[in-house]
This record gives C-alpha cells, structure tokens and sequence, in this order.
C-alpha cells in the first residue's frame, strides 16, 4: 500500500484549549476524502501539523512516510491550500508560483504548466492582490499541483466560490482523485462532499468520531427510520407507539419512525384506520449523518437550535 | 465626534499594545533621566543645565510615543479594518481628529507622570553629584517658573511628537515606512546637526529640526544664547505636527482606503 | 464502498535539493516585489546623496585650517609637519643635539621625568593636568635634520608608558618592562649602521636588552643626534560637549653617562627647540567661555653641569590626529539610508507574516533555518550592493567638495577611493548596511510586526549618538563599544594611534574601536538576533 498521509495519535494542546485529542487516521490514494467537523473542530490545526507548521505534543504525522520536515522535495510529495489569501499582494501571480518553484529546484516552465491547468493563463502578469477569491483559490491550487504531488490536501477549497467555481472546483478534485492522487478536502458544506467525496473522516473536539465511506455513513444514517405523512398527527403517533415504535414530530404533518419498518406501519395504521397520505423509506442526506455525529461535538452552539435538516426539506 | 472618541478608546484599551508602550514612554523616560542624572557631575559638566539634564530621557521615551501613533493608525491598514473604521465614521476629519484626540490625551496623561518621575530622580540624584548650591545650582523645584516651564512643556512636547508621528502614520500608511520616517526625522537629524560641520547649518538644524526645537522647551539656563526661544521651539514642532496632520488629512480624503 | 485507485505517480523529475533552492526562491520573492526594489533605490540613493549634502556647506574654519607662516602651518598653535609618510605630524620637542656620522651611536642614562613649568590656567576638577602626563616622552633620538617631520628613531622614557622605541611618527614598540617610573633611571642607548637604527635599553648600563630597529628611508650622511625631551598637550573632556580642556605641558628629565661614538669632531651639545612654533602663532594662555583653554607653548631649554645634562621641552612627536574627521561626520548621514536598510529587512519577513504567507514559505522549505539564513543572505547582499553604489559616489564627490571646503593636506588626508582607508570607508558603509538589514530582517523575525522591529533596530542604531551628546563622555565611549553603532568607526578618515591623546567624540567622527574591531560588535548582535529569531521561528507554531 502506498503510503500517502498518516496520522497517528496527535494531541495538541493552545493554552486551556485541547485542539487534537489522539486523533489518527490514514488518507488512501486515488479518491477524495472528506475531512469535516464543526468549527474548532482541529481541522486546520491538523492540517498544519501535517505541514510541520504546528508542532504537536504527541503522535506523529507522516507524509509518504516521513515526517514532513525530513521531505527532501516536499511539494512533490504533498501538495496543500491552507489559506488562498496567504500571498503577498503586490507580486504578481506568476512570480508567486516561481519563487516556489525554485524552491524546490524546479523549472520555471512547469510555472505556466499550472497556470495552464488551472485556468489562469490569462491573469498570471496580474498582482495577487487583485485577484478575486475565486482566482486566490485557483493560485492556491496551482501553487499546490506545482511539484505533480501524489497527496494533495485543500482546506476549505468551497469557501468563497461562485457556482460556477464550486462545479469547476468539483470537477477539477474529481480529475486529481481520477489520476490516483491522494485527495483531502476540509469543508463545511455536506452538499459538496456527498456528491464527490468517496471516504469521510469526521473528527469534533479533536477526537475521529468517524472513518467511514460516504456510503456506509448515509446507510448508517438512513437506517430504519421512515417518514410517515398524516393529517391525523395525534392519532398516528398513538398507534405506532403503542406498536413499539420511536416516533418523532418533524412538522405538522409528517413523523419520522422508528423500530417498524414501513409494511409494518401500514399495517398498523391501517389497522387502526388513521389516515395517511405517504409513507416513505427515509434517505439521509450527509449533512443530516453529520449532524447526528458530530452533534454532541458541537462546541459553539447557538442559543437558537436549528431543527433537524430532514425535517426542513420535508417541510418545504 | 464623542461617538467616534468613544470608539477610538476602546478600541486602544482593548489591545495589549497601547497599554506596553505607553508603560514603555514612562519607564524609558524616567530610566534615561535617572541614568543620566547619576552619571552627571560637577565638576565637569557644571556648565550644564540640571533641569535639561534631568528630563533628558524624553528623548528615548519619545521612541513609544511614535510607535504608539503610528501603531494607532498603520495597523487598521495592516488588518485592513480601516475599512470598518471608515463604515463607522465615513467623516475622514473626524475620524483623524478622534485618533489624535485619543494619542494626545493618552500621551498627555503618561508623559506627566514620566516627566515628574524624571524631575523626582534628578531632584535626589544631582545635588549627591556636585550640583549644590555651592556650584550654583538650586534643587528641582516645579515652583522655579523656568522648571515648571520646562516639565509642562516636555509633556507638550510628546504629545506633539504623537501628533506629528500620527499625520505620517496616516500618510504612508505602513508601519515599517510611517516608523522609518518619523525615526528619520526626529531622531537623524539632531544627530547630523550635532556633528554639522557647518555652523550656519548646524543653527538651521537646532533652530528647525522637531527634536532640537521642540527640545529648547527644557532649556532654563542661558536661555538667550539658545538658538531658538523655549516656546518659539515648540511652536516649530507645533508646525510640524500640523504639517503632518495636514497632509495626512489630504491622503486620508483623497486616496482610497 | 473502498474504492482504490493506483496511486498516483508523477513523471516530472524532481528538481535538486539543498539551500541553493531556498536562496533562489528567497531571491525570487526579493524581486518580484517593486516596492522593494523601489526602497532598494532609495537606499542607494539616500546613502549617496545625504553625506553630499551634508559636505557642501561643511567650511573648514580658521580654527582648524591650517594657518601658513614661514616656519610651516599651524592649526591652533600647533606645528604640523609632513612626516616621511606624506601624513601631517606633530614634531615639537626640545632637541640638544650633535652631528652624527654614517655610524655611530648614542648612550645616556635617564632619570627623573617629570612635569614642570607653571601651572596656570588649570581650571578646577582638572588636577592630572599639573601631573607628569602619560606620553611625556624623554630620551635619545637619531634624526635625519632638525626640520619638523624629518625622519627619526628613538628611544625613551614616558610618563606613564614605560619604555619605548618610536620612528617616523606612527610606529610605537613598547619595552620589555612595561612600567618604568619616570623617577628610576634607565640607560638607553641607539646605534646607526646607515639608515638602520637599533634601540636597546638597560637597568644598570651594563645588561642591554634589545627593543627593536628602524629602517628609515634615505637616511643617508650626517644625521642629528642627541637627547630630547616633550610633554604633549593635557587634552581632557569629561563631560558632553564643550566642557573640554585643552593645555599644553612641559615636561624635564635630566641625562647622565652621556657617550657618543661617531660624532664629528670639534663639535659640542647645541640645543634647538623643534618645530616651536613662532611667537604669535600660539597664544598666550587663552580659556573660551565653554571652559575650552588654548594655552602658550612653554619652549624648552638645558643647562648642563658635571656631564649631567637638565632638559626640558614641551610639545609631541607622533602622528597628527586633527579634532574632526570630516568625512566620517559626512559619512555619519548614511543614517538616512540606514534606517530605509532596516526598514527593508524586517518587512522582508514581516510582509509574510502578515498574510500568512509564511506557512507557503515553511511548506515549501520545511527547515527553518536555512530559510532564515537564505532571507539573511539575499537582504544582507543586495543592501550591501546598494549601499556600496551610493557609498562610493558619496564618497568620491564629498571627498572633492571637502578639500575644495579646506579640509585638505596638511590637516587632513586627502583620502583616494581605492586607498586602504577610502575602501574601508566605502565597503565597511556597505558593511554596516548589510549588517542592519539582516538585524531588521532578526528582529522582524522575533516580533513578527515590522513597526516594533524597525523602532527596536533603529532605536539600537540612533540613540546611542543621541545619548553621546548628553552622557559624560565615558559613558558615551562604552556606549559606542558595546551598540551596533560601534560599526560606524569603519567610516573613519582619520586615522587614530594609540599613542596620541586625543578626546575620542562621536560627534567629531572619532569612534572608540578602531576599524574593524568595530564590525565585530556589529556582528556579534547580528548573530545574537539571528540566533534569537531562529530559535523562536523554530519553537513556534507558523
């Protein structure tokens, strides 16, 4: 197996907080994985460590084997974003990406190589301080495809982006997985990742709450629940109680069940004569799987809790 | 005005900076004056003026009033919050004045207790080195017109160096540049004048240089053979203050944030 | 579902490894900025126009330019001669003298150097000016002719330096016994062979102890030979500025066992006072208000009795040291482009901290040192190139308008650009630039902010000339040892030897350590902060 990015039993301490609590987990080649937690989570920081920027005060965190500050050429064995506006805004983008390039012993004709890979030929005389957002985040993969590395790891890579970006941004971490690179993406936005990431590591308050595929955790997520709609609200959630049955209020007319599966529940509603309208296996989104996880991780909630999601879209 | 003051003071009291060089004016101040007010004797330096000899550390406490005005200003352009400051107060005038009316206040307030901590330690410290009566010299006394004189008007004076370091913090913008120039020009020019080998030069420096002339306000001995009057002096770095506000002012209006 | 792709390999060759990478990015980054180059411009140009400026209305005046009267120039009262070297020199002395052959030597017995002549005028606080003064000097010389700044060998006693063998002017080799109280008697001897002299002292006129020869150019025929004796001005500045004494002493010593081997026949001991200047020249007793005393030369003379000779005389032999350096007080304004140098340095780091671009930085390169050590280099070089540029134009045109300002020979050393001290000047300005750029470059490194680095570095460099101005000059001395300003001693013209006593004041352009040493100290910080910003770049999290 070759070996991209490892991490093994990294704890970091700022202060009174806890920002990495053991956390481990390996990153495989040839697919995305989905790195998400809530805010404060230790994301970042785990990214950093990675870098060697951040020194933790225990574990370790391997690239391609090695500690990061041993790499002899370390752009060509990851590549990273951490921060798109991390640049100096009045050197131009092209020179950006040939100060880095040299220091890595590289041409400058791999320079416009990137730049032609990602789009931004054209703006490359252009200072860096003029550049949009969405243009910061082209250079910051640029800077990252520089050494052709096999790992590559992108913080937030969504943040910012138009729609448009977000289908190029898609697309764009769909190619790199396709080529057999190693690809890991932070992010927020659940949407993003159920679409394109194959594996999730979910961490919250520093600890891997899950290492799982996309599909094993919407699975996980979905399991054995079924959305009940009803005009009889009160009566439904009479009879399937007294079945044996979980039930949950999502919204005036709609319940979530479970502990019956959904012939069984037509069953007893039938039997009881309530009246129903639509019965349907419930399909997680894996913003709702993640919701669950990392609720108990959420460290900074707000006062006004927000309702479940699925609740929400069957309620618009 | 006092919405924009208010903002202002909270937002020098909420970062640990103002606070450190504020402390760094009084402590350099006084631990210059105190320096030098041990190491100053009579015989040998009797010719000199024991109130000047005493307030000499204003000269090194000046150092953190620049880097607190121009931090003030210069670092909102760092950060780039000196676009939520102008959200707030979109009046350049009175945002530039609240900024200057919080440097002058804060200044005012450390640079008394900087300049007295100075007189207190030159007041124990020169008779012991040959200062006495004998010599011709009096005690310290804030009661001699000329002392009281000199001590208001060294607190003036650092003020005025807040104000001038303010307008060019506000016109270059840059910490390092805005910080270069003040240094440049409250600092390198007294010392080229001290070594001028032209004396018609080096009187045009003493006479209107920020440092030297805003200085002759501690002069309380020959005070007619000075090169400038004690409140003509201050008057100059008074000009130059303004000058700089003023074009600090122009850039503030003309160029965009 | 675990889906697994083969992994990725990449087919770009990868580049070479090692800190010449590192330094060719950090050079990239220099240049891809324009404002730095721009600030770049600036220093050159700053460093080359300011000591212009500060020369073109620099006049010498008629206290410091030399004074011409038949019988030599003379700077305050002083005679300055030009010495074998081409250098001005101080040849003042009380000379009793005989002819020497092409050999031959002198030997006498020494005793008793003391201060004499009357005493007035000492202002109080000042009682070393009435003791026997350090470089007093009395003994024998050998001397191509009694013109002031002829070539010469000697040896003597001094009041407080003990034995020495001195010729032409700036060379200075000290005794075997370094504390010889001027009250023991010594017996010195010097022989001739040609123009190689050879000095030898002895306790008891027996046990001679060789101190050292001379070759003096183009001493050929007969020489003057003889005993001498002079006592330099009391120079003495205790506290700033003006406070300075300046009296001229008078020094006796009376010789015994006087033996001359090669002197011409039907001669006898004359006497001549060297280099005295003519009446007028030298005031009387003179104190400026300051409490700065200019006062008359005491002359000399000798009486002899029994073949002990008494002699007394006032004055130096030794190299000329003027009060101000010109060019170094030009050179001074390099502060200008100094503090735009430190400016530079430290938001060529800062500027990455500032948006976080030190992370793509210390990704890129992952040891941090060498990334600090490439910043160090690309900052230091292209600071000392342009500080170089302007430092050579500076000094080539305020050289030009000095002397045409009367800052010119005798006095003053007319000072080319590719002689050892006009290179030291030009390349140690470059020097010191390089040197508090990567100080800049150290303390942004530490405060990660480049207002708190540029007052720290500046303050470092600047206030101790401040503070010179109003430090008792001891003070102000150990101030401009242990600063970075110790640096700016690289700038001087003129020349200081060990052996004259001048007041040393920055403001004159006369710095405590001499030359290099001065860059030591400069250098010792730049490490220090180096050492410092390393520690902390690698102990913190970027």
């Amino acid at each position: 197996m070759e070996a991209t990015i490892e991490v093994a039993g990294l704890r970091k301490r700022y202060g009174q907080t806890l920002a990495l609590d053991g956390l481990s987990f390996r990153v495989e080649p040839g697919m995305i994985t989905g790195f998400v937690g809530p805010n404060g989570a230790g994301k970042s920081t785990t990214m950093r460590v990675i870098l060697g920027l951040d020194g933790a005060d225990e574990g370790t965190a391997l690239v391609g084997g090695s500690r990061y500050v041993q790499l002899r050429h370390p752009l060509s064995q990851i590549g990273a974003l951490l921060d798109a506006g991390a640049l100096q805004p009045s050197r131009k983008a092209r020179h950006h990406l040939l100060w880095l390039a040299h220091s890595q012993g590289l041409p400058a004709r791999r320079v416009d190589e990137v730049l032609e890979r990602t789009g931004l030929q054209s703006a490359a005389g252009r200072k860096a301080g003029g550049y949009s957002l969405g243009m910061r985040q082209r250079l910051g993969i640029a800077a990252a495809l520089l050494g052709d590395p096999p790992v590559l790891m992108f913080d937030e890579p969504f943040n910012g982006l138009d729609p448009e970006g977000m289908a190029w941004m898609r697309s764009f971490l769909r190619g790199l997985a396709a080529e057999g690179r190693a690809v890991l993406v932070s992010s927020h936005l659940m949407s993003e990742l159920q679409d394109n990431a194959d594996h999730l590591l979910v961490i919250g308050r520093g600890r891997l709450l899950a290492d799982t595929s996309v599909a094993e955790m919407l699975a996980s997520a979905s399991k054995d629940r079924v959305m009940v709609r009803t005009a009889a609200r009160a009566e439904a959630v009479t009879a399937l109680a007294k079945a044996g049955a979980t039930v949950a209020v999502t919204s005036h007319d709609t319940l979530a069940v479970a502990g019956l599966n959904a012939d069984r529940i037509a069953a007893v509603l039938g039997q009881q004569q309530v009246p129903f309208s639509g019965l349907a296996a419930h399909r997680a989104t894996l913003e709702e799987a993640y919701m669950e996880l990392t609720r108990s991780a959420v460290e900074f909630r707000g006062s006004h809790q927000a309702q479940p999601a699925a609740a929400k879209e069957l309620a618009g | 005005m006092s919405r924009a003051l208010h903002a202002e003071w909270t937002k020098l009291r909420t970062v640990a900076a103002p606070a450190w060089l504020l402390l760094g004016l009084v402590a350099l101040t006084v631990a210059a004056s105190t320096l030098i007010a041990s190491v100053t004797k009579c015989p040998g330096s009797c010719g000199d003026d024991t109130t000047k000899i005493s307030l000499t550390g204003v000269m090194l406490g000046q150092a953190a009033v620049a880097g607190l005005a121009v931090l003030v200003v210069t670092a909102e352009y760092s950060t780039g919050m000196i676009r939520v400051s102008l959200a707030a107060t979109p009046r350049r005038s009175v945002l530039l004045g609240a900024k200057a009316a919080i440097v002058t206040g804060t200044v005012l307030v450390a640079g008394a207790v900087a300049v007295l901590g100075s007189l207190v330690a030159g007041r124990e410290l020169l008779p012991g080195n040959g200062f006495t009566a004998a010599h011709g010299f009096a005690a310290l006394s804030l009661l001699h017109g000329p002392t009281l004189r000199a001590a208001a008007g060294s607190v003036l004076y650092l003020a005025l160096i807040g104000l001038f370091s303010l307008g060019v913090g506000v016109a270059v913008r840059d910490p390092a540049a805005a910080i270069a120039v003040v240094l440049g020009l409250v600092y390198v020019i007294p010392v080229i004048g001290d070594v001028m080998l032209s004396g018609v030069w080096q009187r045009r420096i003493e006479r209107w240089s920020p440092m030297d002339a805003g200085l002759a306000v501690q002069v309380t001995r020959n005070v007619a053979k000075q090169p400038i009057g004690p409140w003509l002096g201050l008057g100059v770095l008074g000009l130059w203050a303004a000058g700089a506000l003023l074009i600090g002012w122009l850039v503030l209006r003309l160029r965009d944030a | 579902m675990t889906q697994l792709g083969t992994p990725y390999r990449s087919d770009l060759r990868a580049g070479r490894d090692g800190f010449w990478q590192v330094l060719r990015a950090e050079w990239t980054k220099f240049r891809t900025v324009r404002g730095w180059a721009i600030a770049l411009v600036a220093v050159a140009v700053l460093t080359a126009v300011m000591p212009i400026l500060l020369s073109t209305p620099a006049k010498s005046n008629d206290n410091v330019t030399c004074v011409r009267r038949p019988g030599g120039c003379f700077v305050g009262g002083q005679t300055i001669a030009t010495g074998p070297a081409g250098d001005a020199v101080t040849d003042t002395f009380y000379f009793v003298h005989q002819p020497m052959a092409v050999s031959g030597s002198i030997t006498a017995r020494v005793s008793a150097l003391r201060a004499s002549g009357n005493a007035t005028g000492v202002p109080p606080g000042y009682p070393e000016a009435l003791a026997t003064q350090p470089w007093a000097k009395a003994g024998l010389i050998i001397k191509a002719s009694t013109r002031p700044g002829s070539a010469y060998a000697a040896v003597m006693l001094t009041g407080r330096h003990g034995i020495r063998m001195q010729y032409n002017f700036t060379q200075d080799i000290a005794g075997n016994e370094p504390v010889a109280s001027a009250a023991t008697p010594r017996w010195l001897r010097l022989t001739r062979a040609g123009d190689l002299i050879t000095g030898y002292e002895s306790p008891d006129g027996t046990r001679w102890t060789r101190l050292g020869t001379a070759r003096l150019a183009g001493l050929s025929g007969t020489v003057q030979a003889g005993l001498f004796v002079t006592s330099p001005d009391f120079i003495e500045s205790q506290g700033s500025g003006d406070d300075r004494v300046d009296l001229p002493t008078h020094a006796t010593a009376a010789f015994d066992g006087i033996l001359l081997h090669g002197g011409l026949a039907d001669q006898s001991w004359a006497g001549t006072s060297v280099g005295s200047p003519p009446a007028g020249v030298r005031p009387t007793l003179k104190c400026a208000s300051g409490g700065r005393c200019k006062g008359l030369s005491a002359g000399g003379g000798f009486t002899s009795a029994d073949g002990r000779y008494v002699v007394g005389g006032s004055g130096d032999i030794a190299p000329y040291e003027p009060d101000v350096d010109p060019i170094d007080v030009a050179f001074l304004a390099t502060l200008f482009g100094l503090i735009t140098v430190i400016a530079l340095g430290a938001v060529f780091v800062t500027a990455e901290y500032r948006r976080g671009l030190i992370r793509t930085s210390l990704t890129a390169s992952p040891r941090r040192g060498r990334v600090l050590l490439a910043k160090s280099i690309v900052i230091a070089g292209v600071t000392f190139v342009a500080a170089l540029i302007g430092a050579a134009i500076a000094f080539h045109v305020s050289e030009q308008k000095l002397i045409a300002n009367g800052w010119a020979p005798p006095v003053w050393p007319d000072i080319s650009l590719t002689s050892g001290a006009g290179l030291q000047i030009v390349l140690g300005t470059a020097a010191i630039a390089a040197g508090a750029s990567v100080l800049g470059l150290a303390a942004g490194t530490i405060f990660r902010r480049s207002a708190g680095a540029v007052l720290a570095v500046a303050g470092l460099l600047v206030i101790p000339f401040i503070l010179a101005h109003v430090l008792p000059l001891a003070w102000a001395d150990w101030l401009l040892r242990l600063t970075p300003a110790a640096a700016f001693s690289l700038q001087a013209g003129v020349r200081h030897y060990p052996q004259v006593n001048t007041v040393c004041a920055p403001y004159h352009g006369c710095f405590p350590l001499a030359g290099w040493d001065g860059s030591v100290v400069l250098a010792a910080w730049v490490l220090v902060a180096l050492a410092g910003g390393f520690c902390l770049l690698r102990r913190r999290d970027a």
